[in-house]
């Protein structure tokens, strides 16, 4: 089976700019791909295939942590410990560059 | 002593535990192979000589003194460049983090370190895991130790390859469909994916976080056990790992025999394969019933689906990890301002490399609101199936077998240009990651024209200890450890 991709509105809805020069290609490599994704329709559901999340290993033996905060702070609101420091790569007076919203 | 590099990383640690040589020394001698072999083997993206040095004189002054040293103890270890390492780039592969610099350490470095493993450099890959041949690198592709013009697997590549090419004695690497495993088949090497769970993921770039584990990468089983031993058990920053340490060992052969492993071949997986892999399959499977193992064939259902579900899994959560790639909290130099939101996120992310981008935009299309329920609801109803089937199957196995890969490496750039055509070639080492099992590649033997094959064992959940001992069995057999290229 064939399917007529919206290419455009693909990669508006995922954010990534495809040129019109490579529009064709794109196209070309992702209706490839949802052609090999269609193969689950010769796969035919009889009722009794709910997804059974029991089979998840995490969940079987895991159990979950306390919910501590990463950042703590001292009695000023300072942030004392366990901070990451970020290099931006782009900054101006002490603030991060961004484009415009 | 310039054969240092030959040794293997338990050898070493001994020599440098009974002070036969220095740490310094030994890791000089594994600096001079990396600038001699990698030029030809691109396995390397970021070396990190300095720190390595400054460790080894640091290991060598605390053995003079009597301190507590660790088990991996002057060890050089090459880490797969999606795992964070404290202060060295850490580039996925991609231009989209080529200028990034990690903050901290994945847990996973956390634990290397405290054993006194030295973190020599970040090693190449396919642009954030997704290939199955590291040719889909910013850096270049990574070229296989025993014939440089074919592919090295992938999308570990890089780890593979360092270690079959004798640079490092074992290496980190990360496995979402077969990434340690199909490049450790393409360069002889052992390559383990440990039970989904096993491994803490704190500090590794997600990239599809229900199939991806970090796993070791050695020649040899001395080198595979004590590395996976110091990187499993629970992590408080990772609720996906459990409560329990297994301590895996290396047993001894006569201890192995008696457990007469019963061993289920996944016969019809052979039979599809080229036919170089199927008989050197075949001969080594022949092997294993002078160890006492009951061999007899089986099959798993619906392995035809498995594929297709794995890639719509793997796509979705790509789109969604990989949304956080903006350029503005971490990315390549190219100024924001003047942009408007929308044109700049776009722009900025069409420089991720091609696959990436199929894989993103594949991951769009199946999460959709017309087709989630056709195809992601659909892909998850059949991860179960094959989950409920590995279940049933281990009521009677103790492990399968089946070939790592069904084709033989290739030659780099021959199948880069059709997808989906890389992607069938993953529809033996996917099902481990489906069900979240622990599967290892071994060495297996060559085809007639020289490239490497490698044969696959899968284990039950938390059972990785069945997987060290028929890789003990088979290195014990035929000596895969001593197999090296010639570079």
């Amino acid at each position: 089976m064939s399917y007529n991709i919206d290419i455009k509105k693909l990669s508006n809805l995922s954010k990534i700019e495809v040129p019109d020069s490579e529009i064709n290609d794109t196209s070309k490599k992702i209706v490839q791909i949802i052609n090999f994704f269609n193969k689950l329709d010769e796969f035919v559901i009889d009722g009794q295939t709910d997804i059974d999340y029991n089979n998840k290993i995490e969940l079987q033996i895991s159990s979950l942590r306390d919910d501590e905060p990463l950042i703590k702070k001292n009695l000023n609101g300072d942030t004392i410990e366990n901070v990451f420091k970020f290099e931006f790569p782009h900054h101006k007076n002490g603030f991060v560059l961004g484009p415009r919203i | 002593m310039s054969d240092l590099f030959r040794l293997s990383g338990y050898e070493i640690s001994q020599k440098i535990k009974n002070q036969e040589i220095s740490t310094e020394e030994y890791i000089n001698s594994i600096i001079e192979r990396i600038e001699k072999v990698d030029e030809k083997i691109n396995s390397f993206i970021s070396k990190n000589y300095e720190n390595a040095l400054r460790k080894a004189k640091d290991i060598d002054k605390r053995i003079k003194c009597n301190e507590n040293i660790g088990k991996l103890t002057g060890i050089p270890i090459g880490i797969k460049d999606n795992i964070a390492v404290r202060g060295i780039k850490n580039t996925c592969a991609s231009k989209m983090l080529s200028d990034y610099i990690s903050p901290y350490d994945a847990s996973v470095i956390s634990k290397i370190n405290n054993e006194d493993a030295i973190i020599i450099g970040k090693l190449n890959m396919d642009e954030f895991g997704m290939g199955s041949s590291s040719e889909f690198s910013h850096y270049g592709a990574v070229h296989n130790p025993w014939n440089l013009d074919y592919v090295t697997g992938g999308s570990s590549g890089g780890s593979a390859a360092a270690v079959a090419s004798m640079q490092v004695p074992v290496s980190l690497g990360t496995d979402t469909g077969g990434s340690i495993r199909c490049p450790s088949s393409f360069c002889s090497v052992i390559g383990m994916k440990p039970t989904y769970g096993t491994v803490s993921r704190n500090g590794l770039i997600s990239y599809s976080n229900s199939l991806e584990q970090i796993g070791p990468v050695a020649r040899t089983v001395f080198d595979l056990v004590p590395l996976l031993n110091t990187i499993i058990g629970k992590d408080f920053n990772d609720d996906t790992t459990f409560n329990y340490k297994q301590n895996l060992l290396i047993n001894k052969i006569e201890d192995i025999v008696t457990k007469r492993y019963r061993i289920g071949v996944l016969q019809d997986m052979i039979e599809k394969c080229d036919t170089n892999v199927a008989s050197v399959i075949y001969e080594k499977i022949n092997l294993l019933k002078n160890y006492d193992c009951v061999i007899s064939e089986t099959n798993i259902q619906y392995s035809d689906f498995a594929l297709a579900s794995y890639y719509i899994i793997a796509s979705a959560e790509a789109s969604s990890n990989l949304s956080r790639y903006d350029n503005v909290r971490y990315g390549f130099s190219s100024n924001p301002e003047g942009y408007e939101w929308n044109s700049y996120f776009s722009k900025s992310r069409s420089n991720f490399g091609d696959e990436v981008k199929n894989r993103i935009l594949a991951g769009s299309y199946v999460l959709s609101a017309g087709y989630y329920g056709k195809y992601y609801i659909k892909a998850q109803q059949i991860r179960s199936i094959i989950i409920k089937n590995f279940i049933n199957l281990f009521k009677n196995f103790d492990v399968l077998v089946l070939p790592t890969m069904p084709i033989l490496p290739y030659k780099i750039g021959e199948k880069s240009s059709n997808p989906v055509e890389l992607y069938h070639s993953d529809i033996y080492t996917i099902l481990a990651n489906l069900a979240g099992l622990p599967a290892i590649s071994i060495p297996a033997g060559f085809s007639k024209n020289g490239l490497p094959i490698g044969i696959q064992f899968i284990a039950n959940s938390h059972d990785e200890q069945k997987l060290i001992d028929i890789a003990m069995v088979c290195e014990k057999s035929y000596t895969f450890n001593k197999w090296c290229p010639e570079i």
